[in-house]
C-alpha cells in the first residue's frame, strides 16, 4: 500500500464523494416513498438544505463535551470506514485482511454515538442504543456468515481482492446467490430501514439516540446516517455486484466512470431497502431476533455449506 | 552461580516480601509497602531479564529427599507468562493501597496475594509436575482465602471454586500418577518420553485430563461456572489480579499439554486435514462455544463484577480457539491475546473497583453518571472497553484479527460467525457497563463522590498508555511471542514493527490510526463551522414537556434490565443449564458422600467397637505376615 | 452566510409534532397523501430538540401551557411559533372558560395566527408559506422578542402557572 499522491488526494476526496452522494440518495429515497404513498414528495436536494439548516442554527445545546464527542465519533467513524471502502474498486487505504478490520471499523461510529448518547442523561436514548446494539446481534450472524463465504470462496480477505476478482461482469451475485440474498436482508438493518428501525423510532421511544440532538450536533449525525448508508451498501456492491469495477484501463477517465457505476449500483440497493421500507410496519425487538436467526441465518449458512463443500477436495 | 537476573532473584525477593507481608499484616501500611517494593523489584527484575536476554537461564535443581528433586528453568514461552503475571502485580499493589487501608477487618490481604503471585510465577517456572502441583495448590488456596464473605452468594461462591480447585489439584495428580506408571520420572522430559512412546489411549486420556485440570482454571466451558462467582465476590482490588493475571496459568497448561507434552504433530495422526488437528478443532468448539456463553450470560448480569467476570469467560475462550486451531497464526493470535487479555482486564476491574471503592455500590441498577464526578476513571476505563471490544483503536483488535485469520486459513470459516456473535456480545455488555455505570443521570447520593485516588489512577493510567501504544506498534509484542513461539518449536507469523501478517492478510496498525486521524481532522473541520454549543445542564432533558415532580435521578437513568427483550428471547436456550447439570453432580455426590454415616454415626459406643474390631484384624494380619512374634 | 442560511431555515422546516388541543386534527391531513407538507420540506420530529417550528394547535388550557412553555423554552434558536385556530386569537369558542389561555402572545411570542375554527389545510399552507417569506426577509423574529422581553414574558406566565424546583431549565440568556 503506497502513500503517493494519489492516495492523499483520494484520502480526502472518497468522504467528500460518500457525503454528497449519501445526502443525494437519501433525497431520491425521501421522493421515493412519497411516490409509494401517492404523495408528491421533497425536492432531491432536499437533505441537503436540512444540514444547512442544522448548521445554520444561531445556538446548539449539549450536555457537555461528552456529548460532542459522542458526535465527532460518529463522523470519525464513518469517514474511517469510507477510507476502507473501495469506491469505483480503488480504495484509499486498503490491505489485505482488511475485510475482518472493517467489521470492526463499522462499529466505532455506533459505540462512539452511544457515549454521545449516554451522557445526555436522557433514558430513550439509552433505549435507542440498547436496541440497536440488539439489531446488530441479530443481523451479525448471517452477515457474519455471508463474510466468511465470500472470503472463502475467493481465498483472500481483502476486499480491494474481491473486487478485483470479479472483474468483467464475473459477479459474485451469480456465483453465490444464497449468501447474496441473506446480505441483503442483512443490510436491511444496517441501514436502519423498515422493518428494523427499532433503534430510531420516533414515535416510541422519541428517535431514540438523537432525542437530545439539536442544531450542529444532530446535523452532524445526519452527515453520519447519510455516509453510513453508502458505506453499508457500497460494501455490499463491493461483495456481489463487482464494485463498480467495469472500466479498466489506468487514468482519470475509468477512475470516474468506475466511481459512477459503483454510485449507481449503490443507490438500486438502496433503493431496494427503501422499497421495502416503504411497505412494512416496525418489527418488535423479539421478533427481529427470531427473524434473523431463523430465515436469513439458513440462507447464509446454505451459501456457506455451498462454497465449504465446493472448497474441499476431501469430503469428511 | 546465582546472578542477579535470575529466577531465583525473583522468587527470593517474592518470598522476602511475602514473609515481611504476613507477620506485620496487622500493621497494614508496612505490610502493603513490604509486598509493593518486593513485587516491584521482583517485576524489575524480570524485565531486564528479558531486556539482557538472560534466557533461557541454567536449570537449576533443587534437591529435596534422596531420589526426589525440582527442577525449575525459564525459556521465552515461559517468559511471556512469568511477565505477564510479574509486571502487573505491582500496579495491582499499587492500587490497592487505598481500599486496603480504609478496609474495616484486618486480614492478611498483602500475604495471602504475594503467595498467589508466588505460586502463579513458580507455576511459570517449574519443570517438574512436582514442583508444578506445588505452586498451583499455593496460588488455589490463596486465592481461596481472599475471597470475601460479605454479600449474599459469597458462600456458593467459595464452595464452587473450592470444588474445582479440588479438581484441578485432582487431574494434576493423575497426570503425575500415569507418567509414573509408565516408569518415567515426573520431569517434564520425562513427560514427553512417556507420551511419546505410549499407547493411543493413554495420550487422550492424557490430553483429556489435562484439558480438564487447567481448562477448568482458565475458565473453559463447561467448567466455568466457578469464573463468575470467584471474581464477583473476591476482594475488589484481588480480582484484577486473579482474572487478569492468575487464569493465564491455566492458560499455560494448557499450552504445556498440547504443545509441549504432547505436541501438534502427534496429534495430527488422530486425523488432520488441511493443516487442523481433529483434537484441535474439538477444542477449539469448545473454545468458541466458551465465548459466546460468557459473553451472552455478561449480557444478562447487573453486577458489575460478574458482568467483568463473565467476559474474562468469554475473552479466555477466544485464546483457547487459538491454542486448537495452532499453527502459527493461532498460536501467535493466542498468545498475543494472553498480553492483551492481561492489560485490559486489570484495567477494567481497577476501573469499576475504584467505583465500588467510593460508592460502596456494585450493581448497576443502582450506579449511573459516575463520568461526571471521576472523568479520568471513566476514561481509562473506556479504553479498557475499547480493547475488550477490539476497536480498532486500541490493540485489542490486533490479537482477535490474527485468531479470525487463523481460522479462515485453515478453512473452519463456520467458526468465525460464533466468534463474530461472541464479540458482538461484548460490545452489549460494554455498552451496559457503561451506561449503567458512568454514564446518564447521577444519583443524588453519589454527588459527592471524589474522583478514585492518586494510587489507583497511576498503574490504571499506565496500562491505559500501553493499550494505545500498542494500538500504533502492533509489532513490539510479536518480538516477544516471537520467542516464545520458536522455544515450543513454533515459527512466528511474519510481521513487523507496524504491520502483522498472516497467510491470509495484513493488518497495518499505524494505518488504522493514520485513518483515524484524518477523519478526525474532517470531524472537526465540521464540528467548527456551526456556532459552539451552549452548555445545559443534565436535568435539562427532554420529558415530553412535562417537569418532573420527583426523583429524577433515579426515574430518569435506564440502567435496569437492560437487553430484556433478548434474554426473554435467549432465557430458555442460556439459562444455566450448565450450572443446574453441575448442581445435581454435587448433589449425587453428596448422597454418597452421606453413605458413611451408616458407620460413622456418632455413637461413642459404636466408635469403641470400631477401634475393638480393628485392633483385632491389624493384629491378624501381623500375626499373618509380619513374623514379629 | 447569514442569507444562506435563512434560505435553508425556510425551505426546511421541522415541527414539533405536539398536538395541544383539538385543532390538531388538521395536522394528519396535512402531511399525508392529499395535502402533502413533506414538499415544502417541513416535517414532524419528535423532540423540541429537533424541532424549529411549534404550533399552537387550537385551545391551550392553562394546564398546558406549562408545558408548552417548557418544550418552546427547550428548543434552538431560531425557533417560531403559528398560533392555529381562532382559541389562539382571542380565545374563540372558549372565550368564557377559566381554565384556558385567551391570548397566547402574552406567554410565548407568536409570528403568525391562523384564523379559523379549525383552518383547513389550505390555510394552513398559505401560513406556511408566508412564513417562510418572513424568514427570508428576516422578520420572523420571535425567539428574539422572547429573549428581549424575557420579564414581560415570565411575569405573565408566573401570574398562570408556577415553576417547580426540577424546571432545570435556564433563563435565556440575553445576546
Amino acid at each position: 500500500m503506497a502513500w503517493s499522491t494519489q492516495t492523499w488526494v483520494m484520502a480526502f476526496l472518497a468522504p467528500i464523494i460518500v457525503f454528497m452522494a449519501g445526502h443525494l440518495f437519501l433525497g431520491i429515497a425521501r421522493k421515493v416513498t412519497a411516490r409509494i404513498h401517492r404523495r408528491i414528495g421533497p425536492p432531491v436536494i432536499q437533505q441537503y438544505i436540512d444540514v444547512m439548516k442544522l448548521f445554520g442554527k444561531r445556538e446548539s445545546t449539549t450536555h457537555g463535551w461528552v456529548q460532542d464527542m459522542g458526535a465527532l465519533f460518529a463522523v470519525i467513524g464513518v469517514i474511517v470506514a469510507a477510507l476502507f471502502i473501495p469506491i469505483g474498486g480503488d480504495a484509499v487505504l486498503s490491505f489485505k485482511g482488511d475485510l475482518i478490520v472493517l467489521a470492526y471499523i463499522l462499529v466505532i461510529a455506533p459505540l462512539g454515538m452511544a457515549l454521545g448518547t449516554g451522557s445526555t442523561g436522557n433514558p430513550n436514548s439509552a433505549i435507542g442504543v440498547s436496541r440497536g446494539l440488539m439489531l446488530m446481534m441479530a443481523y451479525e450472524l448471517p452477515f457474519a456468515m455471508v463474510l466468511v463465504s465470500v472470503i472463502l470462496y475467493y481465498d483472500t480477505a481483502s476486499l480491494a481482492e474481491i473486487v478485483e476478482a470479479q472483474g468483467s461482469f464475473k459477479w459474485a451475485i451469480l456465483a453465490l446467490p444464497f449468501s447474496a440474498v441473506a446480505a441483503d436482508i442483512s443490510l436491511q438493518a444496517m441501514l436502519g430501514e423498515k422493518p428494523f428501525d427499532q433503534p430510531v423510532a420516533p414515535s416510541e421511544i422519541a428517535s431514540g439516540p438523537m432525542v437530545e440532538f439539536g442544531g450542529k450536533y444532530l446535523g452532524m449525525l445526519m452527515v453520519w446516517h447519510a455516509m453510513a448508508i453508502v458505506v453499508e451498501a457500497g460494501l455490499f456492491v463491493n461483495l456481489f455486484l463487482g464494485g463498480g469495477a467495469v472500466f479498466s484501463g489506468s487514468g482519470v477517465l475509468p477512475l470516474i466512470g468506475n466511481i459512477g457505476v459503483w454510485l449507481v449500483l449503490t443507490l438500486v440497493m438502496f433503493l431496494v431497502s427503501v422499497l421495502i421500507n416503504g411497505v412494512f410496519g416496525r418489527f418488535k425487538m423479539g421478533q427481529s431476533l427470531r427473524f434473523y436467526w431463523g430465515f436469513p441465518t439458513l440462507l447464509a449458512l446454505i451459501g456457506l455449506a455451498w462454497v465449504v463443500l465446493n472448497n474441499l477436495e476431501v469430503i469428511y | 552461580m546465582v546472578g542477579v537476573f535470575s529466577v531465583e532473584m525473583v522468587l527470593g525477593l517474592l518470598a522476602a516480601g511475602m514473609f515481611i507481608s504476613f507477620l506485620t499484616y496487622r500493621i497494614k501500611w508496612v505490610s502493603g509497602l513490604a509486598a509493593f517494593l518486593s513485587s516491584t523489584g521482583a517485576a524489575l527484575v524480570i524485565v531486564f531479564m528479558g531486556i539482557f536476554e538472560k534466557i533461557p537461564g541454567n536449570m537449576s535443581e533443587l534437591e529435596l529427599f534422596d531420589h526426589m528433586s525440582l527442577l525449575f528453568d525459564i525459556d521465552w514461552f515461559s517468559y511471556l507468562f512469568m511477565a505477564s503475571i510479574g509486571v502487573i502485580a505491582p500496579l495491582i499493589l499499587m492500587y490497592s493501597f487505598q481500599p486496603m487501608k480504609d478496609a474495616a477487618r484486618e486480614r492478611p490481604f498483602y500475604g495471602l496475594f504475594m503467595l498467589s503471585l508466588i505460586g502463579g510465577i513458580g507455576i511459570t517456572i517449574a519443570r517438574d509436575l512436582i514442583s508444578l502441583f506445588f505452586f498451583w495448590e499455593l496460588m488455589t488456596w490463596s486465592a481461596l482465602l481472599l475471597i470475601d464473605g460479605k454479600r449474599k452468594g459469597a458462600g456458593r461462591a467459595f464452595k464452587t471454586y473450592l470444588g474445582f480447585g479440588m479438581l484441578s489439584a485432582g487431574g494434576i495428580l493423575t497426570m503425575i500418577a500415569m507418567v509414573a506408571s509408565t516408569g518415567q520420572g515426573y520431569f517434564f522430559s520425562d513427560v514427553f518420553i512417556a507420551l511419546k512412546d505410549g499407547s493411543d489411549a493413554f495420550r487422550i486420556i492424557f490430553l483429556i485430563v489435562g484439558m480438564i485440570a487447567f481448562g477448568s482454571k482458565a475458565g473453559l466451558a463447561p467448567f466455568h461456572i466457578w469464573a463468575p462467582g470467584a471474581y464477583a465476590h473476591a476482594s475488589d482490588s484481588f480480582s484484577a489480579f486473579f482474572s487478569g493475571g492468575l487464569s493465564k496459568t491455566g492458560i499455560y497448561g494448557t499450552f504445556l499439554v498440547v504443545d509441549v507434552f504432547i505436541g501438534m504433530g502427534i496429534l495430527a495422526t488422530y486425523g488432520s486435514w488441511n493443516e487442523l488437528t481433529g483434537i484441535g478443532l474439538i477444542i477449539a468448539i469448545f473454545g468458541a462455544v466458551t465465548a459466546l456463553i460468557g459473553g451472552v450470560l455478561a449480557m444478562f448480569q447487573d453486577d458489575g463484577k460478574k458482568l467483568l467476570a463473565y467476559s474474562s469467560v468469554s475473552q479466555l475462550g477466544y485464546i483457547f480457539v487459538g491454542i486448537g486451531i495452532g499453527g502459527s497464526v493461532g498460536t501467535a493470535g493466542a498468545l498475543y491475546h494472553v498480553l492483551n487479555h492481561t492489560l485490559f482486564k486489570t484495567v477494567l476491574f481497577m476501573g469499576f473497583g475504584a467505583v465500588i471503592y467510593r460508592t460502596g455500590e456494585h450493581r448497576l441498577s443502582r450506579l449511573g453518571g459516575m463520568i461526571h464526578v471521576m472523568p479520568a476513571t471513566f476514561w481509562m476505563f473506556l479504553v479498557g472497553i475499547f480493547a475488550a471490544a477490539a476497536i480498532p483503536i486500541t490493540s485489542g483488535l490486533a490479537s482477535k484479527w490474527l485468531i479470525y485469520e487463523a481460522a479462515l486459513e485453515k478453512g473452519i470459516g463456520v467458526m468465525v460467525p460464533i466468534l463474530f456473535l461472541a464479540s458482538v456480545s461484548a460490545f452489549l455488555y460494554s455498552f451496559r457497563i457503561l451506561q449503567g455505570g458512568f454514564m446518564g443521570q447521577l444519583r443524588d447520593e453519589f454527588k459527592d463522590v471524589k474522583e478514585a485516588p492518586l494510587t489507583m489512577m497511576v498503574p490504571m493510567g499506565i496500562i491505559m498508555i500501553a493499550l494505545i501504544v500498542f494500538a500504533f506498534i502492533p509489532g513490539a509484542p510479536m518480538e516477544l511471542i516471537s520467542r516464545a513461539m520458536q522455544d515450543i518449536g513454533m515459527q512466528a507469523p511474519e510481521y513487523s514493527t507496524i504491520e502483522l501478517g498472516s497467510g491470509v492478510g495484513t493488518y497495518s496498525g499505524l494505518v488504522v490510526m493514520i485513518s483515524t486521524g484524518i477523519g478526525f481532522v474532517i470531524a472537526c473541520i465540521m464540528f467548527f463551522a456551526g456556532p459552539l454549543g451552549r452548555k445545559i445542564s443534565l436535568r435539562d432533558t427532554f420529558t415530553a414537556g412535562e417537569e418532573p415532580m420527583d426523583r429524577m435521578d433515579r426515574k430518569f437513568h435506564y440502567s435496569w434490565n437492560f437487553y430484556a427483550p433478548y434474554e426473554r428471547v435467549l432465557k430458555p436456550y442460556f439459562n444455566r443449564w450448565i450450572d443446574k447439570a453441575w448442581r445435581k453432580l454435587y448433589r449425587g455426590a453428596n448422597q454418597v458422600g452421606r453413605l458413611h454415616r451408616t458407620v460413622f454415626n456418632g455413637d461413642v459406643t459404636a466408635y469403641l467397637w470400631l477401634i475393638f474390631v480393628a485392633m483385632i484384624i491389624v493384629g491378624a494380619l501381623l500375626w499373618q505376615y509380619g513374623g514379629w512374634f | 452566510m447569514r442569507k444562506v442560511a435563512d434560505w435553508a431555515s425556510a425551505r426546511s422546516m421541522w415541527l414539533l409534532w405536539y398536538c395541544t388541543g383539538c385543532g390538531a386534527v388538521e395536522l394528519p391531513p396535512c402531511f399525508t397523501s392529499r395535502y402533502d407538507m413533506e414538499r415544502y420540506g417541513i416535517g414532524p420530529m419528535a423532540t423540541p430538540r429537533q424541532a424549529d417550528i411549534f404550533l399552537i394547535t387550537g385551545y391551550l388550557s392553562v394546564k398546558t401551557l406549562k408545558r408548552v412553555v417548557r418544550s418552546y423554552e427547550q428548543m434552538q434558536d431560531p425557533k417560531y411559533v403559528l398560533g392555529h385556530g381562532s382559541c389562539t386569537i382571542d380565545g374563540g369558542m372558549y372565550w368564557d372558560s377559566y381554565a384556558t389561555v385567551k391570548d397566547v402572545g402574552l406567554y410565548i411570542p407568536v409570528d403568525i395566527y391562523i384564523a379559523g375554527c379549525m383552518p383547513r389545510p389550505e390555510a394552513i399552507f398559505h401560513a406556511f408559506e408566508k412564513l417562510q417569506d418572513m424568514i427570508k426577509k428576516g422578520e420572523a423574529a420571535g425567539w428574539r422578542r422572547y429573549k428581549d422581553n424575557y420579564r414581560f414574558y415570565r411575569d405573565n406566565q408566573d401570574k398562570v402557572f408556577k415553576r417547580g424546583p426540577n424546571w432545570a431549565l435556564e433563563e435565556p440568556v440575553l445576546k
